[in-house]
């Protein structure tokens, strides 16, 4: 079956059939009404039980700790169990988009050496569903500094490791922290190109957007960070090429952003944006990426959307019930947490 | 050679929905395990919807048959 259409239609069925696990949109409101106890209940009685009662056994943490730990076991597991079901195109298509949990944690280390890390006691959340470990991650998290931190990557021999070398480098060099990422982010992109170049078909395309879509957000991003005065002309570094809607070229040019994003999807961030911060614009944004994630979920019954919508889905799970559970915590308002929420409807 | 076209005709009659159900049911029934093996509440459905492309051939068998009667 490795490679045939035959996969697509189990694999897709399965899934399918797995994503009723998922919370719903309404489900989530009501939980985001409730309060912490309404919530540790949920989780002791729900669908997250198995992985929030082994929480309970083996630690000792807060328990919102131990609901943040529940939803990232959770989540792995599901997102493990799903690439491991997929075989020939749609795993290798998979591995592309699940790496963008090592891209992340990638970030976070990044984060990490260009900023004082003093207080941070306990280990970070990492998303564990690419193809790395927790060993790499961690070792390298808690590495004295830069160099100590290539030693260990070197030390792992993972070619996809190297992907965060250069970027450290980078980062060693220059202190710039967006030029470090720069680097990162083009790596990444070079390094996931051959498997997509393998597949020119409707599921190549998909994975290639995402990538592509990837491009636009750190473009869009970095010209608001611009326009902000973030950037002072010794810091201010060049967009990167290969997005999916947007031209850097154009992009570099735009006196206003309406200029770059016209006839594009991410022009619903700005419409709806005419005066917001610039973080919430850039959550406007986020938030579109996220909507045409999971739109594709129902596109293609046989197709590599339901995967690739999936993925989206799970990984918006995770951020919503983080996100009603840290607002709880902290006493948000319902209604903000809501508004926080990425749409799964 | 009308007989042998009428033979002719009652073969695809039968072969052409027979390849067409084989098609059908393979996407069906790997999506049905599938299904099945994440839901098994699901599993009465799925027979059912595994048995829907048959009838396919099952019209094409008739169809078949009458144009066999056709010989004498």
């Amino acid at each position: 079956m490795r490679g045939h259409s035959e996969n697509y239609s189990y694999l897709c069925a399965a899934l399918r059939a797995r994503a009723a696990r998922f919370y719903k949109w309404d489900e989530l409101c009501a939980l985001a009404r409730g309060d912490f106890k309404a919530l540790e209940s949920e989780f002791l009685e729900g669908r997250y039980s198995e992985s929030y009662r082994s929480q309970i056994l083996s630690s000792l943490f807060s328990p919102l700790r131990k609901i943040e730990l529940a939803i990232m076991f959770e989540i792995t597991k599901r997102l493990r169990s799903a690439h491991l079901k997929a075989e020939g195109e749609p795993h290798e298509l998979m591995s592309v988009i699940l790496s963008r949990g090592d891209l992340h944690n990638f970030r976070i280390i990044l984060r990490r050496f260009a900023s004082d890390r003093s207080g941070q006691s306990e280990e970070y959340l990492w998303h564990l569903y690419g193809n790395l470990s927790r060993d790499f991650f961690k070792n390298v998290w808690e590495a004295d500094d830069i160099s100590s931190a290539r030693k260990w990557i070197y030390l792992y021999g993972d070619p996809y490791g190297m992907i965060l070398d250069e970027a450290l480098v980078t980062l060693q060099s220059t202190g710039n922290l967006v030029n470090a990422e720069r680097v990162l982010l083009l790596n990444y992109l070079k390094y996931h190109q051959d498997v997509i170049s393998k597949y020119q078909n409707k599921n190549g395309a998909i994975a290639k957007e995402f990538l592509g879509r990837l491009v636009d957000l750190w473009n869009l991003n970095l010209w608001i960070h611009e326009r902000a005065g973030m950037q002072t002309k010794e810091t201010r570094v060049g967009y990167l090429p290969g997005g999916s809607w947007i031209d850097d070229k154009v992009l570099s040019k735009a006196k206003v952003i309406t200029e770059a994003v016209q006839g594009t999807p991410w022009r619903r961030a700005i419409s709806k944006g005419a005066f917001m911060t610039f973080h919430e614009f850039q959550w406007h944004l986020q938030k579109e990426f996220w909507i045409w994630q999971v739109s594709l979920f129902r596109r293609d019954p046989l197709g590599f959307e339901v995967p690739f919508g999936y993925i989206a889905k799970a990984l918006a799970e995770w951020s919503n019930l983080n996100m009603i559970a840290i607002g709880i915590a902290f006493g948000l308002h319902p209604d903000e947490i809501i508004g926080r929420l990425i749409p799964v409807k | 050679m009308e007989k042998a076209l009428i033979g002719l005709a009652a073969a695809l009659a039968v072969g052409i929905p027979a390849l067409a159900t084989a098609y059908a049911q393979a996407k069906i029934g790997s999506a049905g395990a599938a299904t099945v093996a994440e839901k098994p509440e699901t599993s009465a459905i799925m027979i059912i919807l595994e048995a829907i492309p048959e009838t396919m051939v099952i019209l094409g068998f008739v169809v078949a048959i009458m144009l066999i009667l056709q010989l004498g």
